[in-house]
């Protein structure tokens, strides 16, 4: 690998003079050709896996990435940081603002795309004619049925990678046990991939799980552990209002700076929120698990969990997302005796009931007799009132079964065995998200060491903690010290505002340099 | 500060129109209906002030006015002021929105709020050395825009940094506090990141809709500013360039229009867009309205709108009916519409801020 010196093009590139474990070696080989799987843990600078090469080599690299936010986030990102050559195209774009992209894909290194954009025809005729030279899926655990988030796209991958003439393929995941890792392989129908998997355990925090009765005793309980630390937190909530509300009671009884965050607020309060706490501006941010992605904070030093997420996978992810300068931070989960409820509902409005399947299929047999096509997909669902994710599900099966391709109905879905394969799937998934709902809440009732009961499935070896370990082993949050975190001083008045933005005024009298600086 | 907006439209109103009409106003729905009112009520400054007001909190905030016995709703929809609430108005200490143009710059404020914001943002950071921030607008013209600006500006990037400074400061410096405080803390620069209008309504103790209405009249208050006196603030003179003419008319009306131009009439224009006559009637009105020269005199003579005009100055109303009445049914609705649209023209009196 001399062609390259990968040192040299990264502080030129990145400007960071070091890599980070993991990134080297998956570079190397992803350059000599050949196929990836990379499993390393959130907040360990994967995207450089893919966006180095990019760089470097000549060709295009398409990376599938199953969420807009996330695309559209990385990529101000990367262009905040100078580089420019990438897109991502979305269908937030307009039909103009995607043509004007799609003919001139080549003059991009990088193109970020969800993975049903892919299964588009018309995007797929402008891919074709670029020489691609890597082929990225992010989030790979998307591919697998035991993956904590299965996405039906993810499993046409293999086509796609087989028209675009078989580039190099990178598959990576934070989360992925190794029946996942085989699951992603097989669906990706690349055997030999090299594997490159990394440990998660964490070894700078400490866990712990405290029960209480009700949603007031965990307000009173955070506020308590929150005034005594005044440090950058995180709240995890499983739904919106419960987010706004919390935010609103720790506001009014903590020093701290509480805002919330979640999916449903408008695209520029989320965006600034979000910048206030990487400025350290905020100290305290309730949110769902919508707020997270992309956001690289180092110095959060609490994940507190008010709601327990519906897996495993999950809380990792989330709990990843403390400490990530390599400072102690600390988990801490709050339980109450009904907040199994939450999580049940959650898969239940995910997977269709029977009688919605039986809805879906005699509405089928009435188009396919009179000879119709079927409606748009938001059509679909309203009609039949399906959620997305459920309709989905049901697509993508349907197709399988070779009922449906597109809009057009190929065979009467009724009297064959469609019904009954389709309720065994159903039954098959919905044990699944059952089983991995019900290893999280033995998690939090679990009694001895919690480090090792959450990592194990991942990997054989959990390293030893530098922080206290558990509850389980005798760590207590009340022990907890941080350094104290500085709140910044307030400012009042409007003259002195303005001048902080315009960097006006006696402080900045000595900063003040031309352009350039 | 919103409960002063709402009170003055319920006051001009006169009881005429119902909520629905305010609200249609205030989140500039484009129907004649809603531009002839602007008009004829002179609120053409308020007129899509506020696009993104939601319809369930604009009612709860007029529950509020009714229950401080500041309005009272005749015939269970169209609001009434009350003695109370003339008294409140008449009293009122705080913010004034006397530079509210939204019938000729609500589309362009929102523009220039972009653009303001970000370039903002951008300059500030590249002056503090910072050449990675997230930009806080993610309006793709205004971010062409800005890298425009910035390429034009001078070498000198203090002088530029503090030139905007100034001309900021020069112009809040005579607005009330709260206006000021409301806008600057809106702001992202360098160092600090602009806050939500969840935010500032704790941060202020007032409502959402009174940070929103404060923000947006500092705004068409910098425009009015900087459009007057280019010279004095070329930074904000910069800003709102390429920033006018806008046609108010929809793209229908524009149609039937056209056909009116090429000397059709009313019956064809019906025939061939296959529209109803009350349909075409409405595009007619709303030409009448927006379009400066347009000529009604085919639909009726100019004795006879200064009838009409006339009549209702008397009566000081502009419900058809009553003019319909008073005319003993010499015409139709149309005619009384076109005239009042018209009519403001005929009279030439009370020019609002926004025709200036």
């Amino acid at each position: 690998m001399q062609m390259y010196n990968l040192s040299f093009q990264l502080e030129k590139f990145f400007g960071f003079s070091q890599f980070r474990e993991g990134q080297q070696p998956i570079i190397e080989s992803i350059l000599s050709g050949q196929d990836v799987l990379g499993i390393l843990p959130t907040g360990t600078g994967k995207s450089l896996c893919y966006q180095l090469p990019a760089k470097i080599q000549p060709g295009t690299t398409i990376v599938v990435s199953p969420l807009i936010s996330l695309m559209i986030d990385q990529v101000k990102q990367l262009k905040a940081s100078g580089y420019k050559s990438v897109v991502a195209l979305n269908s937030f774009m307009d039909r103009a603002e995607r043509k004007k992209m799609l003919e001139h894909l080549d003059q991009y290194d990088l193109i970020y795309m969800s993975p049903e954009f892919l299964q588009n025809d018309w995007v797929m005729q402008h891919l074709v004619k670029l020489r691609i030279s890597l082929f990225v899926i992010d989030e790979a655990h998307c591919i697998s049925q035991w993956g904590h988030e299965f996405r039906t796209a993810y499993l046409k991958l293999h086509q796609s990678i087989s028209e675009l003439g078989e580039p190099t393929v990178l598959a990576l995941s934070a989360t992925a046990t190794p029946e996942v890792q085989t699951d992603i392989m097989d669906k990706l129908k690349r055997p030999l991939m090299e594997k490159h998997i990394y440990p998660m355990d964490k070894q700078n925090v400490s866990f712990a799980v405290e029960h209480y009765a009700t949603p007031d005793h965990k307000i009173n309980r955070m506020i308590q552990l929150l005034s005594d630390k005044a440090v950058p937190a995180m709240v995890y909530f499983s739904s919106r209002q419960w987010a706004e509300k919390a935010a609103y009671l720790l506001q009014s009884k903590l020093k701290q700076r509480v805002a919330f965050y979640h999916g449903g607020m408008e695209q520029m309060d989320r965006m600034l929120v979000q910048q206030q706490f990487m400025n350290d501006q905020l100290d305290v941010i309730c949110c769902t698990s919508a707020f997270g992605m992309g956001v690289d904070k180092s110095n959060i030093r609490l994940v507190i969990h008010f709601h327990p997420p519906s897996q495993l996978e999950s809380f990792i992810q989330e709990v990843g997302r403390a400490g990530r300068d390599g400072k102690p931070c600390a988990s801490l989960v709050l339980y109450g005796p009904r907040d199994h409820y939450l999580p049940q509902m959650l898969i239940e409005s995910e997977l269709p009931q029977m009688d919605l399947v039986q809805n879906v299929l005699r509405y089928l047999h009435m188009l396919w007799k009179n000879n119709t096509p079927i409606p748009s997909n938001e059509e679909f669902a309203e009609l039949l009132e399906l959620s997305e994710s459920q309709w989905n599900f049901l697509r993508f099966q349907l197709e399988e079964h070779g009922v449906l391709k597109e809009r057009s109905i190929l065979k009467d879905p009724k009297g064959t065995f469609v019904e009954r394969n389709l309720e065994d799937l159903i039954n098959k998934r919905w044990k699944y998200k059952q089983a991995k709902l019900t290893e999280m809440l033995q998690w939090i009732h679990h009694t001895s060491c919690r480090r090792k009961s959450l990592y194990e499935s991942f990997q054989a070896d959990i390293r030893e903690p530098s922080v206290p370990c558990c509850d389980s082993c005798g760590f207590t949050m009340d022990t907890l010290s941080f350094e104290k975190n500085e709140i910044k001083e307030d400012i009042d008045t409007w003259k002195e505002r303005l001048a902080i933005i315009f960097r006006q005024g006696a402080r900045y009298e000595t900063k003040k340099t031309g352009r350039g600086y | 500060m919103f409960n002063i907006i709402l009170l003055t439209c319920v006051r001009k109103l006169n009881g005429e129109r119902t909520i629905s009409g305010i609200y249609n106003l205030l989140t500039g729905k484009r129907s004649s209906q809603t531009l002839q009112d602007a008009k004829g009520y002179e609120l053409e400054g308020y007129f899509g002030i506020y696009e993104g007001l939601a319809r369930d909190e604009f009612e709860e905030r007029f529950k509020q006015i009714e229950n401080n016995q500041w309005i009272y709703l005749a015939d269970r929809t169209s609001p009434i002021i009350t003695s109370d609430g003339a008294r409140y108005l008449d009293n009122y200490q705080g913010p004034t929105f006397e530079y509210f143009s939204g019938m000729n710059n609500h589309r362009n404020i929102r523009e220039f709020e972009h653009r303001l914001l970000l370039v903002i943002q951008t300059i500030t950071s590249i002056h503090a050395g910072n050449y990675s921030f997230i930009p806080v607008i993610d309006d793709s013209k205004a971010q062409r825009w800005v890298k425009r600006y910035y390429t034009s500006l001078s070498h000198n990037l203090n002088q530029e940094v503090e030139g905007m400074y100034n001309e900021i400061f020069d112009l809040l410096n005579n607005r009330s506090p709260l206006e000021s405080e409301l806008f600057t803390f809106r702001l992202s620069g360098a160092e600090v990141i602009g806050l939500t209008y969840e935010q500032l309504k704790r941060k202020y103790d007032i409502t959402t809709e009174d940070a929103y209405v404060c923000i947006q009249h500092v705004l068409y208050y910098l425009f009015h500013e900087a459009r007057n006196l280019p010279d004095s603030y070329p930074f904000l003179f910069a800003c709102t360039r390429g920033l006018d003419g806008e046609t108010m008319i929809t793209q229908s009306a524009k149609h039937t229009y056209h056909y009116l131009e090429l000397g059709w009439t009313l019956e064809a224009i019906v025939s061939k867009r296959r529209l109803k006559r009350s349909t075409i009637q409405d595009h007619i009105v709303e030409a009448a309205l927006v379009i400066p020269d347009f000529s009604i005199e085919r639909f009726l003579s100019f004795k006879d709108q200064q009838r009409i005009i006339i009549a209702a100055n008397n009566m000081k109303t502009l419900r058809l009916k009553q003019i319909h009445q008073t005319l003993n049914g010499e015409f139709d609705y149309f005619q009384i519409r076109l005239a009042l649209a018209k009519g403001k023209k005929l009279t030439a009196k009370g020019q609002s801020y926004a025709d200036v």
